[in-house]
């Protein structure tokens, strides 16, 4: 059988994506782990629990960030590669191989993910880098905290996860009938509302497209939020640790300036990418239809107010709803009333938002300022690249 | 002997008849082109012959199985043994290099245990064929693909050289018909001779039945029966032989 070969292929040539999907898990278990270590240095300091949930709000965002992009690569093969899905079925393949072939992807990138993760995280590999003043022991069953248990807890949902939201889409993939594999017609039909008629051209336009597309605006939305929630999240504690608790200001400063830092950068720094990645893909087919609006005579305003529009609902609700809960939670759960650091995390949220922003409006500009012809040049070779 | 039975089939689609009442029988050895204009109902035609699709109603009987009748699962057996599918797009494995393209239909039909290992020893190194390899070999050097071919992926083959390929790869499990859905359509006109021609010689020497969906002229020659569909149904077409 060729399931195994396909497997490799298919995930070598999704390339780029795949290796962020793995960071972004591996960095996600590997807090979550290091968190285990944390909790064992930390058990006889009072007021520690804030840098614990700080550290387990990172891993677990990190975690379920990576999740995503698992989701989405397995969404977008299945999309590419409907046909092949056809072929498959025709040449009398059942529907098992298909599953199997989706659920084995999926498997593995949160294989990959977790145990990268969960090697990085180890009370071994932490004491190697931060000082063996950590180190809790070879055999830490004994311990009072199950620290290998909880290393291997974090393996299981690092491993599961991924493996069940490929395992949704390869059910979907399994299940499609031949006749709509190999027609080209769209998945998702679009959806006439009878309300859209109410809002202007612009408004109207942008929602359609959300619509069309919904799980990729959706994933999307959750990107930024993710990235924005638990950024604010974080920073906003380390802070508070900083300047709250100067008792143990050395130990403090000492995990938050590297770890904590580290990895609330590489949090950044994925969301930012799977966002871009994730925005770049759907401009391919974006640049047809500027192309077209081009030539019937919208200016480009029209064209970058509609893409304000879809922003409104991919980057400015996260932000709204970051910054809404970062607050609330700062102060009711808490109990910081600090005007300072109510305002750095809102700070924090902003520069997100505007960061993700200007990386969304750049795609369209580059879009937009190329004339008719050579966007559609470009979109020639770019389909010819991906029809190969 | 008739292979392909067709009696009285209906097929309804977002509540319009594309197909009304046709009849249609195919003998063994025939090469049957249907044409006919686009929306007439052609693909659906032959996704109900090679058991892809269901008809809304009538019998279908493909090699003495009744299709209307058969659970999917022995459908997908069917089509495994009895069916060789060529399409317009050639939907080749982007991922899996020619020779790899055509084992996949063969590695259904040898299952693993009946699998013949031909171990090869060169100098130094040592390569293991499977039979499903010389079955593909054989098929490849049937089209006109000689080994320089094998190992090369489908995005470094032009459109006619990846239709011959997808044309092996449908006969490969040695189908008793073989169908395809306008096979020329994205080809120019001297490659679409070439693929015409490895048509007919699929016909007459390896005595398949072809059901083909075209307006190719290249192809039109070799049939033997033309049938043309329009509003849903079949009649005679005005080219025979």
């Amino acid at each position: 059988m060729k399931l195994l070969l396909l497997t490799k292929r298919m995930l070598i040539r999704a390339g780029g994506k795949t290796s962020l999907a793995v960071i972004a898990l591996a960095a996600g278990t590997g807090t979550l782990t290091a968190s285990g270590i944390l909790h064992n240095v930390l058990t006889h300091v009072p007021g520690a629990i804030i840098l614990e949930n700080m550290i387990l709000i990172m891993g677990l965002s990190s975690l379920l960030m990576g999740s995503i992009f698992v989701f989405f690569i397995m969404f977008n093969m299945f999309i590419d590669r409907r046909e092949i899905i056809g072929v498959l079925k025709t040449i009398g393949y059942p529907n098992k191989f298909i599953l199997h072939l989706f659920v084995l992807q999926g498997a593995l990138l949160g294989f990959a993910g977790s145990l990268i993760g969960v090697v990085f995280g180890s009370n071994f590999v932490i004491s190697l880098i931060f000082g063996w003043r950590i180190y809790i022991g070879a055999f830490p069953f004994s311990r009072e905290y199950p620290y290998t248990a909880w290393s291997g807890f974090i393996f299981i949902i690092g491993l599961l996860l991924p493996t069940l939201l490929s395992y949704y889409v390869a059910m979907k993939a399994a299940e499609i009938p031949i006749v709509t594999a190999l027609s080209h017609v769209p998945i998702f039909y679009e959806m006439s509302w009878k309300f859209l008629s109410s809002f202007n051209k612009y408004r109207y336009y942008a929602l359609r497209r959300i619509l069309r597309n919904p799980i990729l605006y959706i994933l999307l939305f959750l990107i930024s939020l993710i990235t924005m929630l638990s950024t604010t999240l974080t920073t906003t504690f380390s802070i508070v640790c900083l300047t709250n608790l100067p008792y143990y200001r050395q130990l403090l400063i000492y995990i938050i300036s590297r770890a904590g830092i580290i990895i609330s950068f590489i949090i950044v720094f994925t969301g930012s990418a799977g966002y871009y990645a994730i925005w770049k893909s759907e401009n391919v087919r974006r640049k047809m239809e500027i192309s077209v609006m081009k030539t019937i005579g919208w200016t480009n305003k029209d064209i970058i107010k509609i893409t304000l529009y879809e922003l409104l609902f991919i980057v400015f609700a996260p932000y709204l709803i970051s910054t809404v809960l970062s607050i609330s939670a700062l102060i009711f759960i808490y109990k910081i009333t600090n005007i300072t650091i109510l305002l750095i995390s809102f700070t924090v949220a902003t520069s997100i938002a505007a960061f993700l922003l200007v990386l969304s409006l750049l795609v369209i500009f580059s879009t937009v300022k190329k004339s008719v012809i050579e966007n559609l040049k470009i979109l020639e070779m770019e389909l010819l690249a991906e029809f190969r | 002997m008739s292979i392909i039975e067709l009696i009285d089939i209906y097929k309804k689609y977002n509540s319009k008849y594309i197909l009304k009442s046709i009849n249609l029988t195919i003998d063994k050895g025939d090469f049957v082109v249907i044409t006919g204009p686009s929306g007439a109902g052609k693909t659906t035609l032959l996704n109900i012959i090679s058991g892809i699709d269901k008809p809304t109603k009538g019998e279908v009987i493909v090699a003495g199985h009744r299709l209307s009748k058969m659970s999917e699962n022995e459908l997908t057996f069917f089509r495994r043994h009895y069916i060789g599918f060529v399409f317009q797009f050639f939907y080749l494995v982007p991922e899996l290099t020619v020779i790899e393209n055509v084992e996949l239909a063969l590695d259904l039909i040898y299952p693993e245990s009946e699998r013949i290992y031909v171990i090869e020893r060169k100098i130094g190194v040592r390569t293991i064929k499977y039979r499903t390899y010389e079955r593909a070999v054989k098929v490849l050097e049937l089209v006109g693909l000689g080994p320089e071919y094998y190992n090369r992926f489908p995005d470094q083959l032009s459109g006619g050289e990846q239709q011959r390929v997808a044309i092996a790869r449908a006969i490969a499990n040695n189908p008793q018909i073989l169908i395809a859905d306008e096979p020329t359509g994205n080809l120019d006109v001297r490659t679409s001779q070439k693929i015409s021609e490895i048509f007919h010689k699929i016909n007459k020497e390896l005595g398949k039945t072809l059901v083909v969906v075209t307006h190719d002229l290249n192809i039109l020659r070799y049939a033997n029966k033309v049938y043309q569909l329009e509003n849903g149904t079949l009649r005679k077409g005005v080219f025979e032989r």
